[in-house]
């Protein structure tokens, strides 16, 4: 699950943005999109002034109804503490019928997380399969052996699409 | 049909030769990765951050994707003041940092993370922002008297108030 997919799901919660220049946005998340653009309502918006010194800690709200707000302008999202329980949850909603651990965040093994990139790479067709040159051994076939890489992984939902389209069309893996 | 006949055709004539799961996972122990990817390892361990604003932030990492965007559980903003030898906490909860502000993260031993913050004071959070504050200021008015004489020179130095780290 990336970070992105956590904040589309956290749509209608009540988010606090930093912008970079320190200002905070406060309001519910009505929208957000790819470049993590985002639309709040019902915001107060607060401001550090007096940032001479003598005035220490004194803010301005600014209250409105709608704020679009640019990606490129956040520095960090202070979100509900719940969002990722939550969309863990509906996760496992969506397709707990097909695969029990899908709903599980944790790292199964210890290699979990690797088995996670090694997976997005594959994805990435034509990236790395320089064979001739330099000591990168080829490796096929890898789930052939149905040692498949434990579905418990950091990166739930989404990996697990990947996984099923890439067993059915790309069974040839390479490094 | 097995599921090998189905692979067969795709691996070509003189394809390479099988290795085992232990040779692969050996391969993979000896890659180097240098993009994002470097932090597969640290999910769902603690790590610090260090923002370009000289925040510094300690959680969780949940996930984390190309960009470095990171999203932290449980984290905790820290604030030291070393010249008094102390420091400040303040729990933030859950975070998604945007990974342009990222300066660096690391995993965080958290058996001895303690052991350093044992022997300083801890103050109250305003009052650390606010000295952090004024030292900030302090700098940006240092670096840019620096940069305004530099430039009589001819010379150029790159400051941006952005980074304080």
């Amino acid at each position: 699950m990336l970070p992105l997919y956590l904040l589309t799901n956290a749509k209608g919660q009540q988010v606090s943005v930093e912008l970079k220049n320190g200002e905070i946005v406060e309001g519910e998340l009505t929208n957000v999109d790819n470049w993590m653009n985002l639309t709040l309502s019902n915001v107060s918006q607060q401001d550090t002034i007096g940032n001479s010194g003598n005035i220490a800690f004194q803010k301005e709200i600014v209250k409105s109804q709608e704020v679009y707000l640019r990606g490129t302008y956040i520095k960090y999202i202070k979100l509900q503490d719940n969002v990722i329980d939550q969309v863990k949850q509906q996760i496992s909603n969506n397709n707990g019928s097909k695969d029990n651990n899908s709903g599980n965040f944790r790292r199964g093994n210890k290699f979990g997380g690797r088995d996670n990139f090694r997976r997005g790479n594959q994805n990435n067709r034509g990236y790395n399969n320089n064979q001739s040159g330099g000591g990168r051994r080829p490796y096929q076939n890898r789930y052939e052996n149905s040692q498949r890489p434990s579905s418990g992984s950091g990166m739930g939902g989404f990996v697990q699409q990947h996984r099923s389209q890439r067993d059915t069309n790309n069974a040839n893996v390479e490094f | 049909m097995s599921t090998v006949d189905i692979k067969k055709p795709q691996m070509g004539a003189g394809g390479p030769k099988k290795i085992t799961e232990g040779e692969a996972d050996l391969y993979l122990d000896q890659y180097n990765f240098t993009t994002t990817a470097a932090i597969v390892g640290s999910v769902d361990r603690k790590i610090f951050v260090l923002l370009r604003d000289g925040k510094m932030l300690f959680g969780v990492l949940r996930t984390f994707d190309q960009y470095a965007n990171v999203i932290l559980e449980h984290c905790v903003e820290r604030i030291y003041v070393p010249e008094s030898n102390q420091y400040a906490e303040e729990t933030r909860g859950l975070f998604m940092v945007r990974g342009e502000n990222v300066v660096m993260l690391g995993e965080v031993d958290i058996d001895r993370e303690d052991g350093p913050l044992e022997s300083m004071e801890r103050i109250p959070f305003a009052e650390a922002s606010k000295r952090r504050r004024d030292g900030d200021e302090a700098r940006y008015r240092h670096e840019t008297a620096k940069g305004k004489q530099l430039a009589r020179y001819g010379l150029l130095y790159d400051f941006h108030k952005s980074d304080m780290y």
